[in-house]
């Protein structure tokens, strides 16, 4: 599951970043990715951007959009919470281990 | 009978257009014509270039997603109603357009209708427009 001082609280749920790496190399897509926390209307908001790979590009926007949903759906399964994934270019993403710079938690709780 | 289609992919962010256009360039890949489809966080850029394959190498080696799909490029009189009569070959043998672009040929004379089929119609569109007479460009250079 992963180091437990990564594993961050979404709406009540715990949510290791390992397990959106497990999705995302099953899936097709690069294992570097960014988690964006906040929170809207009293609700926590999950949205991870996802570096778009070769393989699962298309020349239509309609098949892009399928298997955004699919890999969506499949890190729904995997967390207990609904992400929102946003392709990005490849490399666009840093590159480094740890929390830190793959998350990005902007919920201020006071 | 179909041309070669390259497709880019483009994040929605400043400076990504040119930046592909600056790679084109340096390589010297020559643009036959641009279309840019935008969904609200990307777009695919779908162009018609001098050279496919150089083009899709030199983005790769850029680190930009591209790829190569096959087209149907349909030569149609640059007249009133000229791309409706051929639309309408279509539509009346149920064969469904994925998406498409048109242009004036140099000439001013004639015009080409880029059309891109659902992969399970692509036969029956091509045997179709052949049927009724449309010419099919296969060289850009042409263009």
């Amino acid at each position: 599951m992963g180091r437990s001082d990564d594993m961050m609280i979404v709406r009540g749920v715990n949510v290791f970043p390992s397990q959106i790496e497990t999705v995302l190399i099953k899936e097709g897509y690069s294992p570097n990715y960014q988690i964006i926390v906040d929170r809207a209307s009293n609700n926590d908001t999950i949205d991870i951007n996802v570096e778009l790979s070769q393989d699962q590009f298309h020349d239509t926007i309609k098949e892009i959009a399928n298997r955004e949903k699919k890999l969506e759906a499949a890190l729904r399964t995997m967390l207990g919470i609904g992400p929102k994934v946003h392709l990005v270019a490849p490399k666009t993403i840093a590159r480094s281990e740890g929390k830190a710079v793959r998350v990005i938690d902007k919920r201020k709780l006071h | 009978m179909a041309v070669n289609q390259l497709n880019i992919f483009v994040e929605n962010r400043k400076g990504t257009l040119s930046t592909i256009t600056e790679i084109l360039s340096a390589n010297a890949v020559d643009l036959k014509t641009l279309v840019l489809a935008d969904a609200p966080d990307y777009g695919v850029l779908r162009l018609i270039v001098s050279d496919t394959e150089k083009a899709i190498s030199v983005l790769m080696d850029n680190g930009v997603i591209a790829s190569a799909i096959k087209i149907t490029l349909a030569r149609v009189h640059h007249v009133q109603g000229g791309l409706s009569a051929v639309l309408k070959l279509l539509e009346a043998n149920d064969v469904n357009i994925e998406y498409m672009y048109a242009f004036v040929a140099q000439s001013g004379r004639e015009a080409y209708a880029a059309m891109r089929f659902e992969d399970k119609d692509k036969d029956k569109a091509l045997q179709i427009l052949a049927d009724g007479g449309v010419p099919l460009v296969e060289d850009v250079a042409l263009l």
